[in-house]
Parts: structure tokens; sequence; C-alpha cells
């Protein structure tokens, strides 16, 4: 019942009573008096009847002020306390209640504030809790991710489906050929082998190993994979991780090795023969005549000669794979000098001045059996020649660098220091126990030298790296987005089985973004496609590492106006692949996941129209940005790309190439995604009822232009 | 006055053909058979110049090198002999003192026209 309502009925029933009041009255009075006075008493009130309504009136009336008094200050005032407070409650903690009205209720006022005030503190502590422990737990995932990216092993950890939840930047490295086969939320067994998995995983649930060694070639490579089952909490299967090493390389250095020993025993056994014949003849038949004598002079010459070449040759193949090559690193000197400052100064006691070195080297070593042993000779000098300062410095020679550790005092003679080179490095190494056999390992040499009265030096001679190592590959914790991408543990809870595509939440579908650039705007009389670019959206993320560019060559020339637009040269596209090999890899790449365009119409006709040529067919579902936007924004007309991206404030870089167009599509899908969720659109098949109520509406209209 | 030539290697063929080709050339011939003899004969035949193998039993080579630069005559002449010839090794026996350094095998012609040239005092 309102307010007006109880206010009326309060004042009928306060009326009503006050009447009955005073009815009763009139009657007791009434049957009280006499009869005489009774004829006075009706003759008076005759007499007197305006003055009588009159009274009744005001009695009424202030009967009526006084209930509307009341009603303001015990009833209206508590309403609009309850109103108050629950805004308080729900939308507004920071809303204080107006102390006003009468002494109860402005108690009762003050007693809300009260409690609003410890509410919004309790409150803002827990939303404190809940973003401190939000931004440690993201903190751990970008040092996690930064941590993988570093790593030079490939790593894929996938749930027990098998759909990869992180990899890092070597397994894309390694294993993405063809391309698309690594991302987030895509299936692991287009890399490994399900069965090679399921027996790794059941080898070590039988064994007592942690994670089991598996050997596979993919391509051209031959990789070592490394699986370890990941346990839920109940202990049962949560996913796997696994590791792959590319040991082509390995594999090589020994193939090559062996060819190597072979060359050295086999090939070297006929010029043997030649030489030993020639030198037996000579010395059985010392009469022979001077010209044969000469003629077996020379062969043996030329035998001696050719062996000298092929032992040049094998030592110049062999210096990179006689040693352990794979012990050794690129490193830069600046790292090792200060790795060996550390060590020196932790270990040997000796207080380590390291000379800055002017230009940047990558040497080949094996730091930690370097810094090992330079630590021991740092400690030799230390505690038998009372050493206490060593000069660190590297510098450039041709191919090798120089590593000195110089200190004041007289240098070492040959022998001692060859006696230190010899004594043991202690336990912990792997391969070389002393100074000597780590030198001896990196094909490096040591001296000893004094520095024309300046102090002495030993000098270590080390490989430098053939080739300086590309730039380290960049952090994707510090890139330009927060988060990194190479990473989704949301999905290890993702839906297991899916329903048909039209019953799933826009939300929780992989959509691949694409956009195609051709040669003009008429599929059916010629028109190819010349460049092809599409990225990934997989739970509600853009995934700018998962990308797909590729020039296509289109066979045939490129319109003027269309190379205005894209600024794609013919001569750009020569030697590009061609439709059918690009179109198969779009697929893959494409696969499991609904495609999204901007007038997507457009692009698919290409793409149908390759159909029969191809092979390829692309029966996933399609959402058209354009019919999405008209959709959430039906009062504006302006539907292009530009237009959306100011509306939605999506920034527009990189445009008109393939690549770029699909990227900005992706952003301004997922806004468009947000606003359909909020008008209700929530499956792909309201999506799709949507834009296509949309489309016939558009059509209708005429307005369905290339956007 | 011949020029006096100390062979120092400890392969008794190679040292055949060494003092062969020296004294054919009318050099005094001398050789020591590890790094240890090495320095005792320097001292006492006091060699215009040394060929000196690196592979040796006791002091290497660079040992010796390296001695008898700190002791030895200023014009002393050493090449160094060596069957393994790697770059840092080269750049050692160079540091070390060496005049030349040449790898096994090397043609005898060659040898005998790098020691005549430092014996006339080039380089």
């Amino acid at each position: 019942m309102n307010a007006k309502a109880k206010f009326a009925l309060a004042l009928a029933i306060l009326s009503l009573a006050v009447g009955a009041g005073v009815a009763l009255l009139a009657v007791g009075v009434w049957s009280s008096v006499s009869p005489g006075d009774q004829a006075v008493l009706t003759r008076v009130l005759r007499e007197q009847a305006a003055l009588v309504a009159t009274g009744g009136l005001l009695l009424l009336a202030g009967l009526g002020a006084l209930v509307a008094l009341f009603f303001r200050l015990y009833v209206a005032a508590p309403r609009r306390l309850a109103t108050e407070t629950r805004l308080i409650a729900s939308a507004n903690p920071d809303h204080r209640l107006e102390v006003r009205g009468p002494g109860e209720v402005r108690e009762l006022a003050v007693a809300v504030n009260e409690l609003a005030d410890r509410y919004r503190s309790a409150r803002s502590d827990v939303e404190g809790q809940i973003a401190a422990a939000r931004a440690d737990l993201e903190q751990e995932r970008n040092r996690l991710a930064a941590l993988m990216s570093e790593l030079t092993l490939a790593v894929l950890v996938c749930n027990v489906e098998g759909r990869i939840l992180l990899y890092n930047a070597a397994a894309r490295q390694l294993l993405d050929r063809p391309v698309g086969l690594v991302g987030l939320g895509r299936s692991v067994f287009g890399i490994v082998d399900r069965s090679l998995i399921a027996h790794a995983l059941a080898c070590v649930r039988d064994g007592s190993a942690a994670s089991h060694p598996a050997m596979t070639a993919r391509g051209d490579k031959l990789l070592r994979v490394q699986i370890a089952p990941v346990a839920a909490e109940g202990g049962e299967l949560a996913g796997f991780v696994l590791t792959l090493d590319d040991m082509t390389r390995r594999a090589e250095i020994s193939e090559r090795r062996d060819a190597l020993l072979r060359a050295l025993t086999e090939g070297t056994r006929a010029s043997l023969a030649s030489i030993r014949a020639a030198v037996e003849s000579m010395l059985d038949y010392p009469e022979m005549e001077p010209e044969q004598r000469r003629r077996f002079v020379e062969i043996i010459r030329e035998e001696a000669t050719g062996l000298g070449a092929q032992v040049e040759r094998a030592m110049s193949e062999s210096s990179g794979y006689l040693h352990d090559q794979w012990l050794l690193a690129d490193m830069l000197d600046r790292e090792l000098l200060t790795a060996l400052g550390r060590s020196l100064d932790g270990e040997a006691g000796v207080r380590a001045s390291i000379d800055e070195p002017g230009d940047e080297r990558w040497l080949r070593v094996d730091s930690f059996a370097l810094v090992r042993a330079v630590t021991h000779l740092a400690g030799r000098l230390h505690a038998e020649r009372g050493v206490d300062e060593i000069g660190l410095a590297v510098r450039g020679v041709g191919r090798h660098a120089e590593l000195d550790l110089r200190w004041l005092g007289a240098p070492l003679d040959a022998e001692t220091l060859r006696s230190w080179t010899e004594q043991p490095l202690g336990p912990g190494g792997i391969g070389a126990a002393t100074l000597k056999e780590v030198v001896e390992r990196h094909g490096g040499e040591l001296w000893c030298q004094d520095e024309a009265g300046r102090g002495a030096y030993v000098r270590l001679l080390l490989p430098l790296a053939e080739v300086a190592p590309g730039p380290p590959p960049v952090n994707p914790a510090v890139g330009d987005q927060s988060r990194p991408e190479f990473y989704d543990f949301d999905l290890f809870g993702a839906a297991e089985h899916a329903p048909a595509w039209d019953e799933r939440r826009l939300d929780e579908l992989a959509y691949t973004v694409f956009d195609t650039e051709t040669t003009g705007l008429s599929p059916s009389e010629g028109d190819e496609i010349i460049s092809m670019g599409a990225v990934r959206i997989v739970n509600g993320r853009l995934l700018r590492q998962e990308t797909f560019e590729q020039l296509v060559d289109p066979r045939r020339g490129v319109s003027a106006a269309s190379q205005r637009v894209h600024g794609i040269s013919p001569e750009l596209l020569r030697g590009q692949p061609t439709i059918e090999e690009v179109l198969p890899a779009f697929a893959r790449f494409a696969s499991d996941t609904v495609l999204v365009g901007h007038n997507v119409a457009f692009d698919m006709r290409f793409l149908q129209l390759k159909e029969a040529q191809t092979g390829v067919r692309l029966t996933q579902p399609v959402l058209d940005t354009l019919l999405l936007s008209a959709v959430v924004h039906p009062d504006h007309e302006e539907h292009s790309l530009e237009a959306m991206a100011a509306r939605l404030g999506v920034s527009v870089i990189g445009r008109h190439t393939a690549l770029g167009d699909a990227i900005l599509t992706g952003e301004i899908f997922l806004k468009l995604l947000r606003l359909l969720v909020a008008q209700g659109v929530v499956t792909l098949r309201e999506a799709r009822e949507a834009a296509r109520r949309t489309y016939q509406a558009r059509v209708s209209n005429s307005l369905y232009t290339r956007g | 006055m011949a020029s006096k030539v100390l062979i120092v290697d400890d392969e008794p063929n190679i040292v055949t053909s060494l003092e062969f080709l020296m004294r054919r050339k009318g050099y005094e011939t001398r050789v020591a058979a590890d790094g240890d003899l090495a320095l005792e004969e320097a001292e006492r035949f006091q060699p215009d110049i040394v060929l000196l193998d690196v592979m040796l039993p006791r002091r290497d080579g660079f040992e010796v090198c390296q001695q008898l630069r700190a002791t030895g005559r200023s014009d002393l002449k050493i090449v160094m002999l060596t069957a393994k010839g790697r770059e840092t090794e080269i750049a050692k026996g160079m540091a070390m003192g060496a005049d030349a350094y040449v790898t096994k095998p090397f043609s005898t012609r060659e040898l005998v026209d790098r020691v005549a040239h430092l014996l006339e005092g080039g380089s």
C-alpha cells in the first residue's frame, strides 16, 4: 500500500473514531437530561447549526493536520531512510543519510550512517585484498611467461584433453611449421603423436620417474620429447607438460664425427698402401733402374702430400664438433666477466675489478666450467702468492678472445702454472675435472706472462661465437601488452565437451578474425586474392602472437585502383606461394574457430570461388562485424571500420594490410561482443539471427555497401 | 763460422730428416729429445736457432720457449713445430716468443728456406 492510501486510510479511521466518540458523547448527554432540556438543546442546536458544523469541520481539519504531521515524521521519514540505505548497500557506498526529523528518526539515521561507514571500510579492505591477490597472481603469471620465453627448450603445457594452455617462443619456433599448429586452445596431438603421449604418461604412472623421455621426428627435425604429468588436487591427471629439444644438430654432429673417423681410417689406408708398396719395392730391388726409382719416390711424395692435405681438411672441418659442443653456449663477454667477478669475490676471496669491454663480443663457452676453473686459479693465486686483487678483462683478437687475469706481483713460472692447471677442481662439474681440461675443451690455450714491470697476467684464449646470435627474444612480459598471451590457464577448466556451435556462448568461442586484399572487387570476373591476414581470439583475448600473414601470387595483374588502397605492387607478389598453397594453411590456422570479418561476405565470396580449385571448404560459422555493428548501433548509418573504431574507442594503426585490418577488426569485434551480451545476445545462434535480421533490413534499405 | 741449430723433438724419424737437411745446408746441429734436455743443451751449445717441437715429454715446447726467451740470447731464433696447428696454439706460440710457427707435415724445402731466412736476420 502506498503512502497516500495509507495516509487516507489513517485519516478516515481517525475521523470515524472521533465522530463515533462525539456521537457517543451526544447520545450520553441526550439520555441523561430531562425532556424539557432536550427540547431546549434541540432548539439551541438548530439555531446554532452553522456554528456546530464549523466546529465539526475545524475538528476534522485539525485531526487531518495532526495525522499528516505524524505521517511525515514517523512514516515517510523511515521510508526515505530505507530507500537510501538500500542505495548505500547496492550502488553507492559513499552515500550518507541526512540526519533530520524527530529524535528517534535522527537516531536511526545516525546508526545507519555508522553502519555504512563500517560497511565501506570493510568493503574497501576486501576489494584491496582482492586487487592485491589478483596483482600477485598476475605477476606470478608474467614471471612464468618471462621465464618460459627465456628458455631455449620448447615447452608446451596442455590440459587433459591435449589443448595447449601455455607455450613459449622456443616452442613456436621449433614446432609451428606449418603455421597454426602451436596456439592457445589448439590440440597438441597435431604436433606430437597421441599414442606417444599416452605411452609416456602410462610409463610415468607405472614407474617411479617423474617424467618420461621419447624421441620423435617431425619433418626434417629429430626431437627429444620429455613428458611429465600435471596432477589435479585429487591426484587425477589434470594435464601434462611437454618439453621438446631439437636433437637434429646433435645427431648431425655425431654423424659427421663418424664420417670424419671413416675418412681418417679407411681413406688413409689407400694412400698408406701405395707408400708402403713403393718403399718395399725399392728396398727389395735395390738394383732397379734410376728412372723406376724416381717414379717410386715421386709416388711416395705425392701420397704423403695427399695424406697431409686430407688431415688438414679433417682438422678444419672437425674443429667445430670435436669438442663437447653442446656444453658450449654463446655468452656476452660482459656477462662472463660479471659472473667471474662475482665468483672471485665470493668463492676465491679475491677482490675482482672488471675492465668494462668497449664493444660487445659473443664468446662460445661452457660458462659454468670456465667460472669454476678460473675461480680455482684465482684461489691458488690468493692462497700461495698472497694476491688480493685481480683485474679481469676481455679483448677480441681475430677469431678469439683474450681473457686476462692481472695482478700486481711476479708472474707464475710455467711449472707452477702447469701444476695448478692439473689440480682437480673438486666435485660438481660435468666432464672437465681440471683447469687444463676446461681450456682444452674450449679449444683454447692458457699461459702466464709479466707485463713489463706492471705486474703479471694469466691469459686464456677462448673461441668467439661464429655468428653473433640474433637479438634475444622479446620478453613478452614487458611488451606493449601488460599481459602476455603465451598462456591461458583458464583453459584448464574449459568446457570439456563442447555443445554444437550454435548453442555455445559467444564469450567462450574461439575466433579467427581475418581479412584479404584482392586485385579488384569482382571475383567472378577473375579478381584474385593477393594477401591474407588473420589473428585468433581465444577466451576473450586477441592473441597478437598467433597471427597468419601471407602474400599470394595472383598469377595476374593488380588493378591500379586496388594498388592504391593496399600498396602491394605486382613485383612484390612474384614468387610468393599461390592460393592453392595458402588456402590450406589458412584453413588449418582457422580450424575449430568461428570466422569473423568485416563485410565478410566479400571475402567469403573469394574463398568460395576457390573451393573446387584448392579443395578447401571452410564450413565453420561466420560472423560479420559490419552486421553486428548494425545490431548494436541501429541508429548509426556509418559502419566502416574507421567509424566503428572511433565510436568504440579503438585506435587505428596499420590499416590496409590484411593483418593490420584483421587485428583492428578483432579489437572492434571484442567490443561488439560486450555490447551484444548487454543487449541479451548471448549465444552464437542469437548473434547470427540478430545479424540476419539487420542484414535483411539493410538490404531492403539498399545500404549494404563495402565498408 | 757455421750457424748452430738445436733440434728438439722426441720422434727420431723426423729428427733424422731434420738433421740431414740442416747438415746439408752446412749448419752445425745438436739434438735434444725432451724439454729439460733442450734447456741444458741450449745452455751448453749456444745455438743460433732452435727447431722446437711443441709436444715434448716433461716440459712442453711452450715452456722451453718461454724459458729460452727469459734467459737465453736475445738474438736466438726459435721455430716451433707442431702437429696440432690450432689457431689458439699458434697465438700462444707467438705470445711465448717464437719467431715462426710451422705445422706438421711441412714441405722440407720451405722449412729450410725459412731457417736460412731467419739466420740471415729476417723475420
